[in-house]
């Protein structure tokens, strides 16, 4: 009898094995503090640390603990290089190993999957992105087709799970997803994946989009209770979607569509055909946020397709350039706000929103806020989806409003932004901005009641190189002319009134992290940089190169520190 | 000895891939690294090139004779539904590109054709060079999707302001600076088109031979490196020279002399740096030339290409 039982569970696949320990679901609710659970920290989308020992008192005592410049991404047929290629000095390639920059110790396994050859893949340097989790003094973290999991002590990798790609587009990845000890990540070929976070072993892989059809897949998972939501980019104007997979086995839970995919669907008539709404693009490539009490899932849409020309009607192109609640357990919109409406200048609308409890016309309101690629920025009640603020960013937005950065805007009576046809991509060429900002995350502290966002500042000639009536297809059909930039700031956004209360010139943007330490850190001056929040008055920096993905922070061994990955290293800052 | 019967039974039969291989012949050659590259930056990171890229850029092809075979059938049988550059023809027939998009060895163009309605009397083999001639023009799609490029690539007329409104504008704003008899003297000639005329006289660049020239670029930090900066101590010591790096901890001067002058910013008595951009003249034009119908944008330009 006690054999059959043996026998009975080994014959049960692990998978199948009800997960405990490692990282509670419920912890990942739970305000940004000792852990770094999600893409954003916490599932609000805040990137506001609780953690207080570094403060605008102690931040110039910030000094390095560990530098790990060992973490390398894989090609070849087993990760550690090219096949037939020379084995290099010092262990070449391979999935890294070394610690602290001393080396010692044994290399890391690589446990090696995907359906390519590895000759698509690119060994070199790791180019680390998207959120980086700690969870258990481990840190795991991800480049595109590779992920690591490093001992937070020393930096030591102790395992490398390499994916042999079939290529498409691979540049970056937004992270990682954590349940109990299962790590799950995107592939850009289009496939899920499930590891143990132990071993870096494989638990299971799921296809998630069509890599033929050009699909490309790059989000970060976001684990929310018993569900993995993930999303999936498009090159062309295939149907654009999000979906929820079960943890344990991959199995599709329900799938979203960004637009109508069948005659009498919602926003159907927004468009200029079925046909229209089905190629009509929307894909989500930057995880959303997720409201506990509501149950309630918000992200945004990207840009509809044709990107740049006609062949989508003179609608709104619903739901493209939106930002979506959604009920996560029945996958179902309960609301949308329209953040980019009818886009034609492939703005996305994929920015993490960031939600917070907060007062608001003397009350305490459950907020959404964003800011949006267009360069606008909202405030809704995230409850309801009411409108509560608009206001306009950029010191040269002109594409929906005359360009001075106060005039008046151009709002439908949702109090979303309507274009200026004229400043459509034409013929005869149209002087319009481009991106205000894109997907490096932005901050929100309830210490100083403010949004930081990055702007950027560029105006240039679009034109119409393709006017045929059916449109174009993807990012067809424009082309570029004369431009001129000026230079890009953090903005510090009054929340309450949507006005800028104090910008900050930087050189660029990979996402911020504020605390309530009073501190917010970025990406500046060629290397990792502390402001104090409020005021944006430059307290400490550190010349370690252009950082890669934000920086986070978390507690090791009873101390507060701060993590930055640039394009040669992983650095880990402790205090003094 | 395989009889010609028995070869479309096992084509039919699902053996494509050998059928495909007869069909063929010899692939024609290298592919990848032909396309256009694609747009930098973006959604989930867009970028990269064709090596490595999707299945429709890194497949071998047919041989020439095969594509051309199938080119020619698609244009007699399909082109008036689907059009000659295969993005439909609305109303009467879908885009061909996009549904073809995941077809590996012609799979889903015959099983397309075999059921299409009005039928369309193929033999597998045609099906199949049809579906290379197809897979040949997927292979020419542009970055993030675009569609390849038309060889009856319209005629874009430009010029649709008002010349003697642009006489207008340019005399009262452009003059101070610029003159018809000196440095704008005939400068249209010096363009090969309205576009790249355009591109030039808002973008303040020099014209460029078959056009499109884009602006300067600039811009960034502290109003651009590269361009030229002049710190003052606090005693009142000026220094000049190209900027190199301007932030919040450090300004970098390249002095007259190839001298790298190093100016700490976050110390006590930092200096004042000032920076000249090169831009700042065109960037305030810019800013007053913007209207909400470009009316200025294109009136001036109307009236720049009369002076040839």
């Amino acid at each position: 009898m006690k054999k059959t039982i043996l026998l009975s569970l080994l014959a049960v696949p692990a998978m199948l094995v009800a997960q405990t320990g490692g990282l509670d679901p419920a912890d990942i609710n739970k305000p940004l503090a000792d852990q770094w659970t999600s893409y954003s920290g916490d599932m609000s989308g805040k990137r506001y640390s609780s953690l207080k020992q570094i403060n605008t008192s102690t931040v110039k005592n910030l000094s390095l603990k560990w530098l790990q410049t060992g973490i390398t991404s894989g090609c070849g047929p087993t990760g550690t290089g090219p096949a037939n290629a020379a084995p290099a000095a010092g262990g070449g390639f391979g999935g890294g190993g070394g610690r602290g920059g001393g080396g010692g110790g044994a290399a890391a396994p690589i446990i090696v999957s995907g359906f390519g050859t590895g000759d698509a893949n690119n060994c070199g340097p790791a180019r680390i992105g998207g959120g980086i989790l700690f969870v258990d003094n481990t840190i795991y973290a991800s480049a595109p087709d590779n992920v690591w999991a490093i001992d937070a002590r020393d930096g030591t990798v102790l395992w490398h799970y390499y994916w042999k790609s079939r290529g498409g587009t691979s540049l970056q990845t937004r992270g990682i997803g954590m349940w109990h000890n299962y790590i799950f990540f995107e592939l850009h070929d289009d496939w899920a994946v499930c590891i143990d976070a132990k071993t870096g072993k494989e638990v299971w892989k799921k296809e998630i989009s069509n890599f033929d059809q050009q699909y490309f897949s790059s989000n970060a998972p976001m684990v929310v209770g018993n569900h993995i939501i993930i999303g999936t980019g498009n090159d062309t104007d295939q149907p654009a979607y999000i979906k929820s997979l079960d943890p344990e086995t991959g199995s599709e839970q329900w799938r979203l569509y960004s637009t109508a995919q069948n005659a009498g669907e919602p926003g159907v008539d927004t468009w200029a055909s079925l046909d229209a709404a089905r190629h009509g693009g929307g894909t989500s490539w930057i995880p959303g946020s997720y409201d506990p009490d509501t149950h309630l899932y918000l992200f945004g849409t990207g840009n509809p397709t044709p990107a740049y020309t006609g062949g989508r009607g003179d609608g709104d192109n619903l739901y493209t350039g939106c930002l979506l609640a959604v009920n996560v357990d029945t996958g179902k919109m309960v609301w949308y706000f329209g953040t980019s409406l009818h886009d034609t200048h492939d703005w996305d609308s994929t920015q993490t929103p960031i939600l917070a409890d907060a007062m608001f016309g003397g009350r305490m309101r459950k907020l959404v806020m964003m800011a949006t690629r267009n360069g606008y920025f909202y405030v809704l009640d995230r409850v309801t989806g009411e409108h509560l603020i608009t206001s306009k960013l950029g010191l040269v937005n002109n594409y929906a409003s005359a360009i001075a950065p106060d005039s008046p805007l151009h709002l439908n009576k949702r109090g979303e932004v309507q274009r200026n046809p004229n400043k459509d991509a034409l013929i005869a060429g149209s002087l319009v901005n481009n991106d205000v900002l894109n997907y490096p995350p932005a901050t929100f502290s309830p210490d100083s009641g403010l949004f930081y966002v990055h702007e950027q500042n560029n105006l240039r000639l679009y034109y119409l190189m393709d006017p045929d009536p059916r449109g174009s297809m993807g990012l067809g059909g424009t082309g570029g002319g004369a431009s001129f930039s000026w230079p890009t700031y953090i903005d510090a956004i009054d929340y309450t009134t949507g006005k800028i209360k104090w910008k900050h010139e930087v050189s660029g943007s990979v996402g911020l992290l504020s605390t309530a330490g009073g501190v917010m850190f970025l990406s500046d001056a060629g290397g990792l940089v502390a402001w104090e929040a409020k005021t944006g008055t430059p307290l400490w920096h550190t010349q370690i190169g252009a950082l890669s993905a934000p920086p986070e922070t978390f507690m090791l061994d009873g101390k507060q520190v701060v993590l930055a990955a640039t394009g040669t290293g992983m650095f880990l800052f402790q205090l003094n | 000895m395989i009889s010609k019967k028995s070869l479309i039974t096992g084509c039919m039969a699902g053996l494509v891939l050998t059928c495909l291989a007869i069909a063929q012949g010899p692939p024609a050659g290298g592919r990848g690294g032909s396309g256009a590259a694609r747009a930098a930056g973006g959604r989930g990171g867009g970028g990269g090139g064709r090596a490595g890229g999707f299945t429709q850029y890194t497949r071998p092809l047919a041989s020439a004779d095969v594509i051309a075979r199938g080119k020619a059938l698609y244009d007699s049988n399909c082109s008036s539904c689907h059009a000659t550059d295969l993005r439909g023809v609305p109303g009467k027939g879908i885009n061909i590109l996009r549904q073809t998009l995941a077809d590996k060895q012609g799979e889903l163009v015959t099983a397309q054709i075999k059921k299409h309605n009005p039928t369309i009397n193929f033999s597998d083999p045609d099906s199949l060079a049809t579906a290379e001639y197809i897979h040949s023009v997927l292979a020419r799609m542009g970055g993030q999707g675009s569609p390849p490029r038309s060889d009856e690539t319209p005629e874009l007329n430009i010029l649709v302001g008002n010349a003697k409104d642009g006489e207008a504008y340019f005399a009262k704003n452009c003059t101070s600076c610029h003159s018809l008899t000196g440095d704008m003297k005939g400068i249209a000639s010096k363009y090969a088109d309205a576009r790249a005329l355009q591109n030039g006289w808002v973008g303040g660049t020099l014209p460029i031979a078959g056009g499109g020239g884009r602006g300067p670029g600039g811009g960034g930090r502290g109003g651009g490196a590269g361009g030229q900066a002049t710190v003052t101590m606090p005693n009142g010591t000026k220094f000049e020279g190209r900027l190199v790096r301007k932030d919040d901890f450090l300004v970098i001067l390249t002095l007259a002399d190839g001298t790298r002058k190093v100016f700490p910013m976050d110390v006590a008595g930092a200096p004042k740096v000032d920076v000249v951009d090169p831009q700042a003249a065109h960037k305030k034009m810019v800013l007053a030339l913007d209207d909400p119908d470009n009316k200025n944008l294109h009136d001036v330009t109307a009236y720049l290409w009369t002076l040839k």
